[in-house]
């Protein structure tokens, strides 16, 4: 029964702590807020433990969830923040964090050369200052738009559009330094 | 299903695997330990204090102790080993105080402080525990002064008893 139930009744158990109500909510959103999780950090594990965390927080602050907007944007937001911080934090600490991040480039030749494109591109972005990735990751991979994103960094109009900008700029600047190279 | 597509769910796969085996065991633990956070046990414990009527001598050791609780786990029961003396040296020639039901009583307060011993000694950083464990040390030394006053007035009224 509780697998129909609509999502704000859900809510409004997991307001009470209903665990089985808890899990079904994790249940219908996992897969979406580990993927999200997944792009910005990058580690199957990392990204496990931002989701589900995000999750708890969640559940934690359901007071402050307002209803109307969808849960699922909501949660979102959780689980990108959560994610940021986490990637700028570790990275912060990492010299290299190249080595064990690329956990998706393929062993399977075959699909590597069609995803060649991809993954050079995966590589020059994760070679971007954390901010400038992430910003970029939420506009193109996430597709939020200004507004959306200014609200999950915190930041003005203005200086989200600066940060956008200079960090098209860099990669723009890494591709061509890339592409003379390689 | 043509080769388009299976190369298409392939390459999502590649670039998005679904979570690792066994998360949502994983994930329903951490919930259970979010929903059941420590301050819960605390109120336990008090219930459990309250229901308690009677207290009496116990041997309580927890060597282990980090030097931090150490010194308050040795000041509160110095003090109730104190009361209790006082209370069985003035009492036992008037009142037969039921030895064998307070000891069991006290079991169980001193099992709650076991428990939240190793606890501490797992999460030594965390004042909650802290604070259960003083609590739980301060119960008893409530339960005996409250003994102590009722046993107190016992023996006024046996006095004027006598008197009559």
């Amino acid at each position: 029964m509780i697998k129909k139930m609509e999502i704000d009744l859900l809510i409004q158990l997991c307001k009470q702590k209903d665990e089985p109500a808890q899990m079904e909510v994790y249940n219908r959103y996992h897969l979406a807020m580990y993927h999200s999780a997944l792009r910005i950090v990058q580690n199957r594990v990392d990204a496990e433990d931002v989701m589900q965390d995000s999750f708890l927080t969640a559940f934690e602050k359901l007071e402050q969830y307002k209803g109307g907007n969808k849960f699922g944007g909501w949660l979102k937001q959780i689980t990108l923040r959560k994610a940021l911080h986490f990637y700028e934090k570790r990275n912060k600490q990492k010299t290299s964090p190249l080595e064990d991040d690329c956990y998706y480039v393929s062993e399977d030749s075959s699909l590597d050369q069609d995803n060649a494109p991809a993954v050079q591109l995966q590589k020059v972005l994760n070679e971007l200052r954390p901010r400038y990735r992430n910003a970029l990751l939420l506009m193109y991979f996430e597709g939020y738009d200004y507004d959306e994103l200014c609200s999950i960094l915190k930041l003005s109009y203005g200086s989200c559009r600066t940060l956008i900008s200079r960090a098209k700029e860099q990669l723009k600047q890494k591709l061509t330094v890339d592409e003379l190279h390689g | 299903m043509n080769s388009m597509d299976k190369q298409f769910k392939q390459l999502a796969k590649q670039m998005l695997p679904p979570p690792l085996e066994g998360h949502q065991l994983r994930f329903q633990r951490k919930l259970q330990r979010q929903n059941k956070p420590i301050v819960k046990m605390i109120s336990w414990f008090s219930i459990a204090a309250s229901i308690i009527v009677l207290i009496g001598l116990s041997n309580v050791s927890h060597e282990s102790t980090p030097s931090s609780s150490q010194e308050l786990t040795r000041f509160y029961k110095a003090q109730i080993d104190h009361q209790l003396n006082v209370l069985e040296v003035s009492y036992k020639d008037h009142y037969a105080i039921p030895l064998q039901d307070i000891k069991q009583q006290l079991g169980l307060l001193d099992e709650a402080y076991g428990l939240l011993q190793s606890q501490f000694d797992e999460n030594y950083q965390h004042p909650l525990i802290l604070k259960a464990m003083i609590d739980n040390l301060l119960q008893r030394l409530d339960i005996i002064n409250e003994l102590e006053k009722n046993l107190n007035e016992l023996k006024t009224v046996h006095y004027e008893n006598e008197l009559l």
